[in-house]
């Protein structure tokens, strides 16, 4: 296994785990969304709906 | 049992020594949770909390997927057709559901709670796609 492929299996771990964190807290809801918490995915939606704003990693590039 | 077939997954890219075998791990960890939803308070309306975890998760699942494709993307060019294709359409897709969302919240009526159904559909598939174009990129 050489250093590239460890490399690239620790990236994807890093993203895993992130990702795992954040579904388990979706996985919890027992309850319709807050207001506070709608506005946080209004938010996070106009973010990337935005071409003004959108992230670097939402952008489609040639 | 989810950890389980995780880790024999995992397992199994490394035997292969071959890195792209894992992505659909990271698919399949995003799909998983919408099945293991846990119980919901009394009085809430599941399809609407149920509504709401969807696009919640297929924001975080995009957004996940497409922000690993751009910083990994010398690695793995056959993946930005995939990544191109989710930022084409994922946006207004979860928007889309979003709004419906808020519509059926708003008055829950049969025609919200059908529209919400269909925008849910979208998103699903879209997510679907995703994973099955992910899938082909492994070499078998």
């Amino acid at each position: 296994m050489n250093f590239t492929i460890i490399t690239a299996v620790i990236a994807i771990i890093r993203a895993l785990v992130a990702l795992v964190g954040e579904f388990r807290a979706i996985a919890k809801q027992n309850k319709s969304l807050s207001p506070q918490e709608e506005a946080m995915l209004d938010s996070q939606l106009k973010t990337i709906m935005d071409p003004a704003t959108r992230p670097a990693h939402w952008r489609i590039e040639p | 049992m989810f950890f389980l077939t995780m880790v024999r997954l995992s397992v199994a890219g490394l035997r292969r020594a071959n890195v792209l075998s894992m992505l659909p791990v990271v698919i399949f960890a995003a799909v998983f949770p919408l099945f293991a939803g846990c119980k919901l308070l009394p009085g809430q309306d599941p399809l609407l909390v149920r509504a709401e975890q969807s696009v919640r998760f297929a924001l975080a699942a995009t957004d996940s997927f497409v922000k690993f494709e751009h910083e990994h993307r010398q690695e793995y060019p056959a993946l930005k057709p995939v990544a191109d294709r989710i930022r084409q359409y994922a946006p207004m897709a979860i928007s889309s559901a979003w709004e419906a969302t808020k519509s059926y919240k708003r008055s829950k009526t049969a025609v919200n709670a059908d529209v919400l159904i269909q925008h849910l559909a979208v998103v699903e598939t879209l997510t679907r796609e995703a994973q099955a174009a992910s899938m082909s990129v492994v070499p078998q």
